[in-house]
């Protein structure tokens, strides 16, 4: 095989046929040979007029490794337009049977295996899939089905999954003891016969691939093997202990429903559904993940939402590959569009409500089994500042609410940074008094102004960690036991002074006004930069940090929708930005999301309104 | 992948460098540095000018943060005073003597002393106004005496810090017009352009004096109760410091004063009066020692017009003011019909006249134009170099300048009905 005759080579040097190619191929490409990736590890490229190029393209060729083909493409497709030195990766097709020890030892894959007729060796198969009887989550209850002549069979089912009533009374019951019946099916027919007219369960599946059966195995279902026939019944006995519908966590209101989110997908998108009872609301899944297939849901309204967004979320949710979404933290790091901006592109949230709300709006909600944060895409940054009880409070009252948490996010970001900038770089720039008691409150001081500031930040940020990992019986303490020993103990010890204990205690407080966990992350994060900008530059810093900020916020997109849409890209916007207009105002749908249905309301929403003429007076 | 992480190393290392470089961007702790809140210049003896600094003591002044209460009854600022060749001459040499950094970014006030003024205050004001550090919002003074006698008497009851002592002292001219509002800024402008010259306020220390027994009639008295410099005011106990009249200057020199009372009328010409309380000898009963007490606030802006008859600035002041009666003595119903036209008419007479006085005062005393007239005969000139040739300054001591004045008598104060004193001995005297 050329594969092995190259990784030798490359180690020892070639000779004879391959020799030949060999040389051209040194002179191209640089190796390095891994025995541990049985392959080829390209260094580097040398940049030779196209035609020598295709040749050796043409040689890699022949040698009928797929790094030949790979090296060919890239050669002609790109040099064209322009010369690179991008390192071509060279994919070396493995000998299946050494790539994988543990395939070796079956003699069988559950990717084609089929039901067997032989009841027997589809024991055999199961007790070789799931390693039994080593593993001891799986069951298998052999019977007879009550059939004339008897049958036999067995089910399988996954301990804790499967809900064992339901298995003892639609499954076992019906088969074992109800069906005394005459056979007059052929034994081919006999599975769909048994599902048409013996098992009661609501959702029962015929199926005859090993793969599609061990996959609903695994989650819950039970299948039924069944002597003789080369099918498969698969039962829905799905039923394991889970947690009830709860109250919000993270995402208190006081006006508004207190349900959220948990852990299971189904009652989610059953809690969407509850709120947007309409038929056009499409639930679609898939399964991410390679080790272990999590369900993931889309979930968006077929009338209103863009077709194009809804293919690009289909499109990176499928194109994932991993072995396990655990939470939908992690599919949110798979598919946004910035990984290592600050600012988050996806919104998070645990209400269903608030769910509802952006479904009607055109975006989609991404559902991940196992979380009780759903994702909503695409979102601007204003959606990110906004909470659920904005809306359902009167619109003036919203609004203050608004206003205070934009005052939350500049005081977050700047007062630290101001502070140490006033501080130490303009001192003029505020009242004699106060600059007077900030020079005394300082005398004692040891430190630096900024060291100062840096300890501090950095002992709240710890309070805030540490209450979060704490155990929670001795969590309540914990932020007393912390302020206490920081704030009053540092300035009585004269480490630091009593009015940065103030503005630390007012940017932590601002910085979980943020609604978005995230985006509170987020900025916080960016406030230590900012910290440093102003230790170093004074207010100079300050604002070419903010300028730094606002240009790669406005550089930012989330699923093809500017982060500061409808402001970045000036479009039509809506009354609901930052200030919120009346509820009957909101005639429109974001215009960035571009919906296929525009209108929200009619002009006149309020019908009992009499309809105002052209300069007819109130 | 190469390209992204050097870039990113690239830009953690440039980062990383600039917290060396941090020295050099000028930063300063806040108690590194100690500010200096007044600054006085007086004539030296050894050297050309003797320059005093009022520092600020934090410690004092901002309460003193966990060392508690150190600076009880303490002094709250340290006066100090060097004699040097110039004003930054002066801050670095006392530098060899005071441990911080010496600035004036939070200086308030600068204090001249008359000596100085009178021999010319320009070539002073020049690195004042030129200086970073200092804001041309300062106040100027001008003070009858020795700078850091001024400064050093200036012990305040009512506040400990002195930057906002001044302040609050100033800012009485808009309830008093005693003093006028002059900060650096002005007086440097007024200094540089040929419409307008340059006032300070009016400055000194007072010992506490008796009031003499004088031969003074009633009017007499009446008329000289806000008439009054620095230094003369009959009172006792308080801050010895006070703050009241202006300084004229022709150019950079000192020229005279003008008492309170021409200077409340000075700034209902320029605008900046905003009320004062006038007390009158009572128009019709003046013979009876009655007296008659006035707010007056300013109504408009003054409208002032100029006219060339023959080449001759002709200037037209007409002043529009507003009345609230606080006091009247004699019991006379000035509040409506006859009465209140007649006490209108009084009004407007007294005051046209007084602010005549003040006017030629400055023309023939002084022969200077501080009220800016020259400002509002510009706008009359085709060119700048017309203007120029027109030689304002010079011919302003011959202009003739007219005053009108309208008074509005808009509030009467709480009393229903305005009576005279009824008693036994006297009867009744109807009105």
């Amino acid at each position: 095989m050329p594969k092995e005759s190259k990784q030798k080579k490359a180690q020892q040097g070639p000779s004879g046929v391959w020799g030949r190619v060999w040389a051209v191929a040194k002179d191209t490409l640089t190796f390095k040979a891994e025995k541990q990736r049985e392959g080829f590890i390209l260094l580097g490229v040398d940049d030779r007029p196209l035609s020598e190029k295709k040749k050796d393209g043409a040689n890699q060729e022949n040698t009928g490794g797929k790094s030949g083909q790979d090296e060919d493409k890239k050669n002609g497709n790109r040099e064209g337009t322009r010369s690179t030195k991008k390192p071509i990766r060279v994919q070396r097709v493995s000998p299946s049977n050494s790539r994988k020890p543990q395939e070796d030892k079956k003699d069988f894959s559950t990717e084609t295996l089929l039901v067997d007729p032989q009841l027997k060796i589809n024991k055999k198969n199961l007790e070789e899939i799931y390693s039994l009887p080593k593993n001891k989550d799986i069951v298998i209850r052999e019977f007879t089905i009550a059939l004339k002549p008897p049958i036999k069979a067995f089910v399988v089912f996954m301990e804790g999954l499967a809900d064992k009533n339901v298995i003892n009374n639609t499954v076992l019951k019906p088969l074992m003891i109800l069906s005394n019946m005459e056979e007059k099916v052929t034994i081919l027919e006999l599975a769909e016969y048994i599902k048409d007219h013996i098992l009661p369960g609501n959702q029962v599946e015929v199926l005859a691939e090993y793969k599609q059966i061990v996959e609903r195995v695994n989650f819950g279902m039970t299948a039924v093997f069944i002597d003789g026939s080369p099918k498969c019944l698969v039962v829905e006995t799905k039923g394991w202990d889970k947690r009830p519908i709860g109250k919000t966590e993270t995402e208190q209101v006081i006006r508004g429903p207190l349900e959220a989110f948990n852990e299971t997908l189904r009652s989610n998108t059953a809690l969407i559904r509850k709120l947007v009872r309409n038929e056009k609301l499409i639930t679609e899944m898939f399964k991410v993940g390679e080790r272990n297939k999590s369900d993931v849901a889309i979930m968006y309204l077929e009338d209103v939402a863009s077709p194009v967004l809804v293919e690009e979320v289909k499109r990176r949710i499928t194109s994932i590959k991993t072995d396990i979404v655990a939470e939908s933290g992690s599919l949110e790091q798979f598919i946004e569009d910035h990984p290592f901006m600050p600012s988050p592109q996806i919104l998070n949230t645990e209400r269903p409500d608030r769910v509802a709300s952006f479904l009607v709006e055109g975006k989609v909600a991404i559902l991940v089994d196992g979380s009780p944060q759903v994702l909503v895409v695409p979102v601007t940054i204003f959606s990110l500042l906004h909470s659920a009880e904005d809306y359902y409070l009167r619109m003036p009252y919203g609004n203050f609410l608004r206003f205070l948490r934009v005052a939350a996010i500049f005081i977050t970001i700047m007062t630290p940074s101001i502070y140490l900038a006033i501080e130490t770089f303009h001192q003029e720039m505020i009242p004699t008094d106060l600059i007077l008691v900030m020079a005394a409150a300082r005398e004692t001081v040891p430190f630096p102004t900024i060291m100062e500031v840096f300890m501090m930040e950095f002992a709240f940020e710890l309070i805030r960690e540490a209450g979060v990992r704490v155990p929670g019986v001795i969590g309540n303490t914990l932020g007393i036991v912390g302020a206490l020993i920081l704030g009053q103990a540092a300035v009585q010890a004269g480490i630091v002074s009593p009015i940065l204990i103030i503005v630390v205690a007012v940017t932590g407080l601002a910085s979980f006004a943020i609604p978005n966990y995230s985006m509170s992350f987020a900025f916080r994060g960016v406030r230590f930069i900012f910290t440093i900008l102003a230790g170093i530059f004074g207010f100079f810093g300050v604002s070419a940090g903010l300028f730094i900020l606002l240009t790669t916020i406005a550089g930012m997109k989330s699923f093809g929708v500017p982060l500061l849409a409808p402001i970045g890209p000036r479009t039509k916007a809506g009354p609901d930005l930052v200030i919120r207009g009346s509820v009957w105002s909101m005639e429109q749908r974001p215009d960035e999301t571009d919906t296929l249905d525009r209108q929200r309301q009619p002009k006149i929403s309020r019908g009992w309104v009499k309809p105002k003429k052209r300069g007819e007076r109130k | 992948m190469k390209g992204k992480t050097r870039k990113i190393s690239f830009i953690l290392l440039f980062s990383f460098l600039f917290l060396f470089a941090q020295g050099c961007w000028g930063s300063r702790e806040t108690d590194e540095l100690a500010y200096i809140l007044a600054i006085g210049i007086d004539k030296g003896k050894e050297n050309i000018i003797q320059v005093t600094f009022q520092i600020a003591l934090p410690r004092a002044l901002g309460g003193g943060g966990g060392g508690g209460g150190g600076g009880e009854g303490g002094k709250s600022t340290e006066i100090v005073s060097i004699e040097a060749s110039s004003l930054f001459g002066a801050l670095q040499l006392a530098n060899a003597f005071v441990s911080r950094d010496l600035t004036f970014i939070h200086n308030k006030v600068v204090v001249v002393s008359e000596e100085i003024a009178r021999e010319g205050l320009d070539k002073y004001i020049n690195p004042l106004v030129r200086s970073r550090e200092i804001r041309r919002n300062n106040f100027l003074l001008v003070t009858k005496g020795k700078a850091r006698d001024f400064l050093e008497k200036n012990q305040s009851i009512l506040e400990k810090n002195p930057s906002r002592q001044f302040e609050l002292l100033l800012q009485a001219k808009n309830f008093t017009g005693f003093m006028p509002f002059a900060t650096i800024q002005q007086y440097h402008s007024s200094l540089k352009t040929p419409g307008r010259q340059p006032i300070t306020a009016l400055v000194g220390v007072n010992e506490g004096k008796e009031g003499k027994e004088k031969e003074k009639s009633f009017v007499e008295k009446i008329e000289r109760e806000v008439a009054y410099i620095p230094g003369e005011i009959p009172r006792q106990g308080g801050n010895k410091a006070e703050v009241i009249g202006l300084a004229v200057f022709n150019g950079g020199k000192l020229v005279g004063y003008l008492n309170g009372a021409e200077t409340r009328f000075y700034q209902m010409v320029t605008g900046d009066f905003q009320s004062a309380i006038f007390t009158f000898p009572d128009p019709q009963k003046a013979g009876d020692s009655f007296v008659l007490v006035v707010e007056l606030k300013k109504g408009r802006s003054p409208a002032i017009k100029a006219t060339f008859p023959q080449g001759r600035p002709v200037i037209e002041v007409n002043l529009i003011l507003e009345g609230e009666i606080f006091s009247i003595q004699s019991g006379i119903n000035y509040k409506r019909g006859q009465k209140e036209a007649d006490l209108q008419k009084f009004l407007e007479d007294y005051i046209s006249q007084e602010v005549r006085k003040v006017i030629a005062k400055t023309q023939k005393e002084f022969k200077s134009d501080i009220f800016g007239f020259g400002e509002r005969t510009r706008t009359y000139f085709w060119t700048w170099k017309d203007w120029e040739n027109f030689d304002w300054l010079e011919r302003y001591p011959q202009a003739e300048i007219k005053v009108n004045t309208r008074v509005e008598i808009r509030r009467t104060g709480l009393m229903l009905k305005t009576e005279p004193v009824e008693s036994y001995t006297g009867g009744g005297q109807n009105e």
